[in-house]
């Protein structure tokens, strides 16, 4: 598991050195939905720089980071960042489909408020925070752009994957699918 | 993005619509119990200004307090008119969180302790607490009456389908199954299965381990067949759905934690033996049994009954039920409970 998230960050500095003899880039911004399910509040933000991989640019080499927490009611909250990688592919419409690994850290706080009682029989609160955990997650994206301009487009999505916290004490391996949809704005430049 | 804006609000729509008129997710309290690693969810749910808190002590151990939490026809939420009741997670269990460690008799005992110590701190001093343990709970429940002063604030003690003495229950299981997989075979009742059952049964060793909890899996494959020739009810509990959507529990941690409580207590519990420690319960004392409970069966609860040390002790068989009483007759269950806590509130 450890292996699957270094592979993650070498990948990832890999794809920098790659977008240093890049033309032109884009950059994107996501904003969506995070939640382990549905009905668990959650947002998530992203940044994604776009390499193009071919002339015709239809393949991707996307880097980027997220930021993203979400709440599951009665059980915990937790908050993620993770740099990402991934390989997305634009049909000859307006679709796109990508495939994404990121490794990053996933911190856990108890939903409410935790107890603790000494051998004396005292009770106090405590601090809700588990102890951080790492994680590493893999996402199937499909992408649709609603509007291009020149230099700029907008565009809904929809991942779904997994996010695995990887093994500690407090932490036995959990697996949390999670659901993403929302709204991207994409940026392009020429590089001087 | 109309057709997604529309899609994404079907799924929503049928989401919150699904059983609604059955489920329930109202919580008065809601707080955790921090203790030797574990990080324990506690629910505190109804008429808490009437300083009667009822303990639900669940099974397992790594089972759930909260298997039909969501419903309006489960019996705590009925009970939750008249008194608080407590549904609590007990550690490496269900939606319980921290670590999954320490995992014997005596440190869920200690966890039980404080959760009291706890809610005598959240409410008041002058809480009554009946405490009803099904299956391991009961063990739990009995461990912790046993010890010294630990009676002073209970008025009562009910046991449902408790498995506190678990050699001599696998000696009931087996001759449970020879007797009523006979009499299921002569009239024509799903024969082969009995008899296959009755075999394999016949098969194992009870001094070894495995073969104990072999004999409890063949107990529970019995109560399916039961409940597959009318003569069990169905059991009630949360739906799928309901449960993944708008339950507490984290699904991928409770399979964990249920994992890892057997692991960390199967060598204990195959030789678990409270027996001894009935005489020192004296509070009042009621015992309800499924009579199709193969598990534990309702032969072992009359054995058990005349050692303990109560003066008001009673036991209730119910007869369209298996081991988990509370959702097999869920009515049934609810009036027997609510009239002794009446009676000795």
């Amino acid at each position: 598991m450890l292996r699957s998230g270094l592979l993650v960050v070498v990948l990832f500095f890999w794809g920098m050195a790659i977008a240093q003899n890049n033309k032109t880039s884009t950059h994107v911004i996501k904003l969506c939905y995070l939640g382990e399910n549905i009905t668990h509040p959650g947002a998530q933000l992203g940044y994604v720089y776009n390499v193009s991989l071919n002339k015709s640019a239809n393949q991707i080499l996307e880097l980027g980071g997220v930021l993203g927490g979400y709440s599951h009611p009665y059980n915990h909250r937790a908050i993620r960042l993770a740099p990402t990688i991934g390989y997305r592919f634009y049909t000859s419409g307006a679709w796109s489909f990508a495939f994404n690994v990121e490794s990053g850290v996933f911190k856990r706080y108890y939903n409410g408020t935790v107890y603790e009682i000494n051998d004396m029989g005292e009770v106090s609160e405590v601090s809700s925070a588990a102890k951080t955990a790492f994680h590493i997650g893999s996402f199937l994206s499909v992408s649709k752009q609603l509007s291009v301009s020149e230099n700029s487009s907008w565009g809904c999505f929809l991942d779904v994957g997994i996010i695995n916290e990887i093994k500690t004490a407090e932490n036995p391996t959990i697996l949390h699918p999670v659901l993403l949809f929302g709204l991207s704005y994409s940026i392009k430049n020429a590089k001087h | 993005m109309r057709n997604i804006s529309l899609l994404f609000f079907v799924i929503f729509a049928c989401l919150s619509a699904c059983n609604k008129s059955e489920t329930t997710t109202e919580v008065t309290d809601h707080f955790f119990l921090k203790n030797e690693g574990a990080v324990m969810p506690v629910f505190v749910n109804g008429n808490v200004s009437s300083n009667i808190f009822v303990i639900y002590l669940h099974g397992g151990p790594g089972g759930t307090s909260l298997e039909a939490f969501q419903r309006h026809d489960n019996p705590f939420t009925k009970l939750q008119k008249d008194y608080a009741v407590v549904y609590w997670e007990q550690r490496c269990s269900g939606a319980s969180q921290g670590e999954c460690k320490n995992l014997t008799l005596e440190q869920y005992t200690e966890d039980l302790q404080k959760l009291l110590i706890l809610l005598r701190h959240k409410y008041t001093d002058n809480i009554s607490f009946f405490l009803v343990g099904h299956s391991w709970g009961g063990s739990l429940g009995i461990n912790f009456l046993s010890k010294p002063g630990n009676q002073a604030n209970v008025k009562g003690w009910i046991e449902v389908g408790g498995g506190h003495n678990v050699p001599r229950i696998v000696q009931l299981e087996k001759e449970m199954i020879e007797a009523v997989g006979s009499r299921q075979m002569a009239i024509g009742n799903n024969v082969t299965e009995w008899q296959n059952r009755i075999n394999e049964s016949k098969a194992l060793n009870l001094n070894n381990i495995d073969d104990v909890y072999a004999m409890n899996s063949l107990a529970s494959e019995a109560e399916s067949s039961m409940r597959s020739s009318d003569s069990v009810y169905a059991k009630i509990s949360n739906t799928w759905v309901n449960e993944y959507f708008f339950g507490s529990t984290e699904w991928a941690r409770a399979s964990k934690n249920a994992e890892s409580s057997f692991e960390g207590m199967k060598n204990e519990l195959s030789v678990l033996n409270l027996t001894d420690k009935l005489q020192e319960i004296t509070v009042p004392t009621l015992l309800l049994w499924g009579k199709y409970d193969f598990r534990v069966p309702p032969e072992f609860a009359r054995e058990e009954l005349v050692k303990y040390g109560s003066i008001s002790k009673e036991l209730i068989i119910f007869e369209k039920s298996a081991h988990f009483v509370q959702w097999n007759e869920p009515t049934a269950f609810f009036e027997k409970v609510k009239e002794f806590i009446e009676i000795h509130r």
